[in-house]
This record gives structure tokens, C-alpha cells and sequence, in this order.
């Protein structure tokens, strides 16, 4: 048991998640030719708008279709569909926490590969202020509130200023790259338009093009560029210190070093700074768990399943993983 | 069971005036032309619109408890648009026949109102419901044997995408106890979100007591009454390619409009018998095949318009991030003022 432990420990995460966020990537981009369905409430991108390839759909289109729901109906069987939906998705999120994003989410693995695309014509990546990063981290929730706010208001408008037209009706959808993006993988080009037929559609088109083209440059130059603004992210924020999987810290074996920190694509400091937390899944954390790799102290940083550890730091996978780093640079 | 000869009518006027002569022809009766009947899920009035709401299958009535139920009105009239909902089916003698996705009968409740007349019936399985409407008549010395066919569809959301599911309630169903049917061939990857638009070839086939109906009259007329007759070939079958009918001013354009068609069958048949006591020397059987359509995305989106602004977006950040990255490995110059 402990060889198997210590074989765990000693892990290249980064080959492990590799071969993960492969095979999750053919699973919900092209499953669908293979009949695989793993339902409408995936806290994950795997988009909706990806045709007959698509092995599941991420929560936020449903999510946003549902929340287009009158006052009485919440309490009919449009209300249980909701809560159903709901709990669906809690139930996938609960087993792999933010890891979602870190290993499965099919959107997050693409801006890696551009990642090391960059990395591959030797340009070097940029980052931002802790201020700059600060601010932009909020953007998330007010992503979030806005899809969850506009269907309902949608269906529930306030009296006397009139309906808000259709074509918001899955708001965020509309401007997320992902739609255009992953379609693009199955050869499906049809949302990569403006579409003329209302001036809200035009907006909302025109917009959801302009982040595309953001996106497109933005995430070749930093690393999970998109991941900051994103309002699955965010939902997630809001249950990842009761889900199973948890990333833990053990503040007096951190002599704050900072690599945990270096490794990080989602640049989160606390991870080198706190050492107070006991449960350091921060809001931006995806969990790829890089940083336990990094962390020389033996037990500092944990992943833990229902409490039990399943990948630790320690210092002997911390010199094979270094060891090997060298070979591979030699 | 007598065989029957399928002979649209016009052939068999001519075949009669080749080997009878002209005398002969007028033995042939002289099929009438009844204004089409079929069934629309459009309601009549603002207060039947009330109770409907839209879905992937049209107009439904939807239950607190989420369970659909298609109300499907009887109307008689040259074109879809200006139709009117008739107060009965014309006939006291009819049949009335729904079958589920699955091939199982659904039995429909019959209603009357002062709106019109129809059936409603409960929708619980997802995929198509082929509601027919048979009547009988006989006018003069024919048999008017008329079947009205609406193929609805029922489709929620909420009960998944499953794409091995969806297919297995693609294929369309033929009801053998209709003595003729309209069947609508599905468009090539259609499933329950796929709309038909204008532009698209729509291919229909004739079945006559469940063979094709080779040389049926086959016509498909618009919501505005634009029409467009063609026969049948060998396997029954005839295409259409769908008009575009829709023509507002732009700012009035509705992407999401839907547009009425018709289709009508008929094949004349050279049979006698006796139908409620009235003796007929020839029958008439024509179906009806109500749908809808909409405007195709390509009137309203633009590929190059959607390029533009991402290519612009593109350019504008790689070159804000490349003039960031000059400025900041540029060494700053240290000014002077000289003034001072």
C-alpha cells in the first residue's frame, strides 16, 4: 500500500493530465457520434451548440433556458425541473470539484494547447497585476448573476417597462467563445455569424464575434485566458469547499517558497501566501493540481477524496519529478 | 379484394377518349374540385391562442404537470392563410385514427366549438403523432374519399438530446388502414430542432392502400396561395423546393415566422360500389399533408459581417498586446526640461 502511495506521490501530473483532458476532450467534443450522452447538466463546456458530436451539454445553456420561469411556475413542474437540473449538476460537480475545469472541461483544454503553441515558437506568456487580477476575477460572478437575472426578467418582466426581447434568452451563450469554438471541432462553422435579424440579435452576435477574436489572442498569450471570466467557474466557487475532491494545506509544513505559486496558470498567490486555510480551493483554482507537484514539503499540499488523500506532496516525488524535468531538458 | 387500377383522372379521361372515342369520355364522371381540408394546430382566435404555447412540435396545450396535448382544428379553403375553420367535417360518416412515435393507437377526444371543429389528444412520448381524419362522400357518381393527415411533432427539452433515441423516432410511419397517405421524407441529419425553411428541397411520397401511387397529382401550395402541381413518379414520390413567401420590410422581418404549406394528393380510380346507399362508378382519394416553415438563416446572418468584426477584434488586442510588450522593453529616456 505504501509503494502504491509513494508511486501515486511520485506521479508527472502533467503527462496524467494530459492523457485526462485527451480523452475527456474526444468524449464531449465527439462522443456523440458514439452515442455517448452523459446528459444536459455538465459543470463543464461542453457546449450545447456542438451538433451531433457533442457528448453531453454544459449547464449553463439548460441552466439558462430553465431560468426562464414565471413566479407560479417555480412552484409547478417547471420548478422541479429546475431543482432537478440542478441537483444533476451538483451531483457531477460534488465528485471532481473544480478539477472539472482543471482535467475535463474541453474549452480549458484548448487554451492549453495554445498555451503550448506559444510556448512551441518560444514566445513568452503574459500575465497580470495582482490588482489587474483582482478586479478581473469578479467578472465571473457578475457573468453568473447576469444569465441567471435576464431569463427570469425575461419571463417575469416589471411592470410597465415592457419585455425584453427574445434573443436574450440564453444571454451568455451568446457572447461565449465556446460557441463558436468547439463546434468548430466537428467542422460546424454556422455560429461564426452576425446575425441581422433584430437589433438585439445583431449585439449580441457582433458581440459574442468580438470576444471570439479577444479570445482567440488573448489565450495564446495567457495562460487560461478565458477561465478568468468564466461564470461556470463561478458557479462552481459557490459549492467547492463542500465538494469530495478538496485541495488541502498544511500551513506549518509551507515554508512559502512560492513554486506552488510559479506553477500556477490561474496566477492564485494564496496558494504560496495562505497558510491559515486548511481547504485552499480558491475561486479561480481548476485544481490541476500542479501545485501539489511542485511542493518540495512532505504532506504541504494534499488532494483529498472524501477525506482521504489521494496525491500528495513529498519531497522524493518532488526530486523524481525534478530529475526527470532534467533528463527531458538534457 | 377486388384489384384496383390507380389512373390519375386526366389519364383517364384521355385513355377513355383513345379507346372509346369522344362519346365514350362522357361515360367517364367528371371528378370535382372540393376545396382542399386538413388539420392546423393554428388556433382561431386570440382566446384559443391563449391557452397554446409554442414548442419544437408548434402549438401545444401543456398541463401544470408538464404533459402536452395537440389540439389540431379542421379547416376547408384553397390556401393555408385564408382558410376558414370549419363548423364540421361536412360528413356524418369519418374515421378518426392517431398513432403515436412508438406505431401505437392514441385515441383522440373530438370537439366542437363555435370556433370549429377537431381533436385534441395527449402527447406523452416524444417524436412524431400522425393524426388522420378519413371521410367519405359520395357527390354525383363519385366517391370522395378524402384523408386529412397532420404529422406533429412533440419534442421537449427538458427530456434530453440522446441522439441514438432522437434517431430511432426519425423514421416516419405509415398507417396501413388509410386507403391513401402523404409521407414526408426527413431531410438529410434532421432531428426534433430541425426546422424546414425556404430553399429547402422537401420530398414527398404518395401511398395508395400502402403502395406508391405512381402518376398521383401531387401539388404544394404556399400560406399566400402560390401552387405548384406535379405527378408523381414511379415510386410515388415528388419534390418540392420550398418558396421563399415572406417578404416584410426589414425591420418588420421575423426570423422566427412560420409560413403555412400545403400538400395535396389525389388519385382517381376507376371503381364501383355502393357508400351509405349511394351508388358511385369511380372514387376520388386525395390526402392532405399540412406544414410549416421558416425564413433560412442565410436571409438574416452574415459569415463575412461575423469575420469582420472578429478579424478587427483579433488585430486590435495582438497589436495592443505588441505595443505594450515594445513599450515596456523599450529603457526610458530621461527628459529635460529645459525651461527650468
Amino acid at each position: 500500500m505504501n509503494r502504491l502511495r509513494s508511486w501515486v506521490d511520485g506521479v508527472d501530473i502533467r503527462r496524467f493530465r494530459f492523457w485526462v483532458q485527451l480523452a475527456s476532450f474526444f468524449i464531449l467534443v465527439y462522443g456523440g457520434y458514439f452515442y455517448i450522452n452523459l446528459g444536459n447538466s455538465l459543470p463543464t463546456f461542453s457546449c450545447g451548440f456542438n451538433g451531433d458530436g457533442k457528448g453531453g451539454i454544459c449547464y449553463l445553456l439548460p441552466l439558462q433556458h430553465q431560468m426562464h420561469i414565471s413566479w407560479d411556475a417555480l412552484l409547478g413542474w417547471r420548478g422541479i425541473a429546475l431543482g432537478t437540473g440542478f441537483l444533476t449538476f451538483l451531483a457531477w460537480l460534488f465528485v471532481l470539484n473544480k478539477a472539472w475545469c482543471g482535467y475535463v472541461c474541453p474549452f480549458g483544454t484548448i487554451q492549453d494547447w495554445m498555451t503550448k503553441l506559444r510556448q512551441l515558437f518560444g514566445i513568452r506568456y503574459s500575465n497580470y497585476s495582482l490588482e489587474t487580477f483582482n478586479k478581473l476575477k469578479n467578472v465571473k460572478y457578475l457573468l453568473l448573476i447576469l444569465l441567471l437575472v435576464i431569463p427570469f426578467a425575461m419571463a417575469n418582466p416589471v411592470p410597465g417597462t415592457g419585455h425584453l426581447p427574445d434573443d436574450l434568452a440564453t444571454p451568455f451563450c451568446k457572447i461565449c467563445p465556446a460557441r463558436m469554438v468547439m463546434p468548430a471541432f466537428t467542422g460546424d462553422f454556422s455560429q461564426w455569424t452576425v446575425d441581422f435579424s433584430t437589433g438585439t440579435a445583431m449585439v449580441m452576435t457582433s458581440l459574442g464575434m468580438l470576444v471570439l477574436g479577444i479570445f482567440l489572442v488573448g489565450a495564446f498569450f495567457n495562460k487560461r485566458f478565458f477561465c478568468f471570466f468564466c461564470p461556470m467557474s463561478a458557479l462552481h466557487a459557490l459549492f467547492a469547499n463542500i465538494a469530495f475532491l478538496k485541495l488541502k494545506k498544511t500551513g506549518e509544513k509551507c515554508t512559502r517558497c512560492g513554486d506552488c505559486y510559479r506553477v500556477c496558470d490561474m496566477q492564485i498567490k494564496a496558494i504560496a501566501d495562505d497558510v491559515e486555510s486548511k481547504v485552499i480551493v480558491k475561486d479561480d483554482c481548476m485544481l490541476c493540481l500542479k501545485c501539489v507537484a511542485a511542493c518540495p514539503e512532505e504532506g504541504a499540499l494534499k488532494a483529498t477524496f472524501l477525506g482521504i488523500p489521494i496525491y500528495e506532496s513529498t519531497e522524493a516525488g518532488f526530486f523524481k519529478r525534478m530529475d526527470k524535468k532534467r533528463k527531458e531538458a538534457e | 379484394m377486388r384489384p384496383t387500377r390507380v389512373v390519375a383522372g386526366r389519364r383517364a379521361r384521355l385513355l377513355a377518349l383513345s379507346w372509346f372515342g369522344a362519346i365514350g369520355a362522357l361515360f367517364i364522371p367528371q371528378f370535382g374540385t372540393a376545396e382542399p381540408a386538413w388539420f392546423s394546430d393554428a388556433p382561431p382566435s386570440a382566446e384559443w391562442a391563449k391557452r397554446v404555447r409554442s414548442s419544437h412540435g408548434g402549438a401545444v396545450e401543456r398541463s401544470r404537470a408538464g404533459l402536452y396535448t395537440k389540439r389540431l382544428w379542421y379547416r376547408e379553403g384553397p390556401t393555408p392563410e385564408s382558410a376558414v375553420y370549419s363548423p364540421d367535417y361536412g360528413t356524418l360518416s369519418y374515421d378518426l385514427l392517431v398513432v403515436d412515435p412508438t406505431g401505437e393507437p392514441v385515441t383522440p377526444t373530438s370537439f366542437q366549438v363555435a370556433e370549429g371543429t377537431g381533436i385534441t389528444f395527449e402527447m406523452p412520448e416524444e417524436g412524431f403523432y400522425n393524426a388522420y381524419l378519413v371521410t367519405r362522400r359520395v357527390d354525383g357518381e363519385i366517391l370522395e374519399a378524402r384523408v386529412l393527415k397532420a404529422e406533429v411533432l412533440k419534442h421537449s427539452c427538458g427530456e434530453g438530446h440522446d441522439r441514438q433515441f432522437t434517431e430511432s423516432r426519425m423514421p416516419f410511419h405509415v398507417a396501413h388502414q388509410v386507403p391513401i397517405e402523404i409521407v414526408r421524407e426527413r431531410l438529410e441529419g434532421e432531428d426534433f430542432h430541425t426546422r424546414l425553411a425556404s430553399g429547402d428541397t422537401l420530398n414527398f411520397q404518395v401511398l395508395h392502400q400502402g403502395k406508391p401511387a405512381a402518376g398521383a397529382t401531387v401539388a404544394m401550395t404556399s400560406g399566400t396561395g402560390w401552387t405548384r402541381s406535379v405527378t408523381a413518379d414511379t415510386d410515388g414520390r415528388a419534390s418540392f423546393q420550398q418558396i421563399r413567401d415572406y417578404y416584410p420590410d426589414w425591420n418588420l422581418f421575423n426570423k422566427r415566422k412560420s409560413q403555412s404549406f400545403l400538400v395535396t394528393a389525389h388519385v382517381d380510380v376507376a371503381e364501383a360500389g355502393t357508400h351509405e346507399g349511394k351508388r358511385y362508378s369511380a372514387v376520388r382519394y386525395s390526402a392532405t399533408y399540412p406544414g410549416t416553415y421558416y425564413p433560412p438563416p442565410r436571409d438574416y446572418q452574415s459569415y463575412l459581417y461575423g469575420l469582420i468584426v472578429m478579424l478587427a477584434a483579433l488585430a486590435l488586442t495582438a497589436g495592443g498586446i505588441f505595443l505594450y510588450r515594445l513599450k515596456s522593453t523599450k529603457p526610458s529616456r530621461e527628459r529635460f526640461d529645459e525651461s527650468a
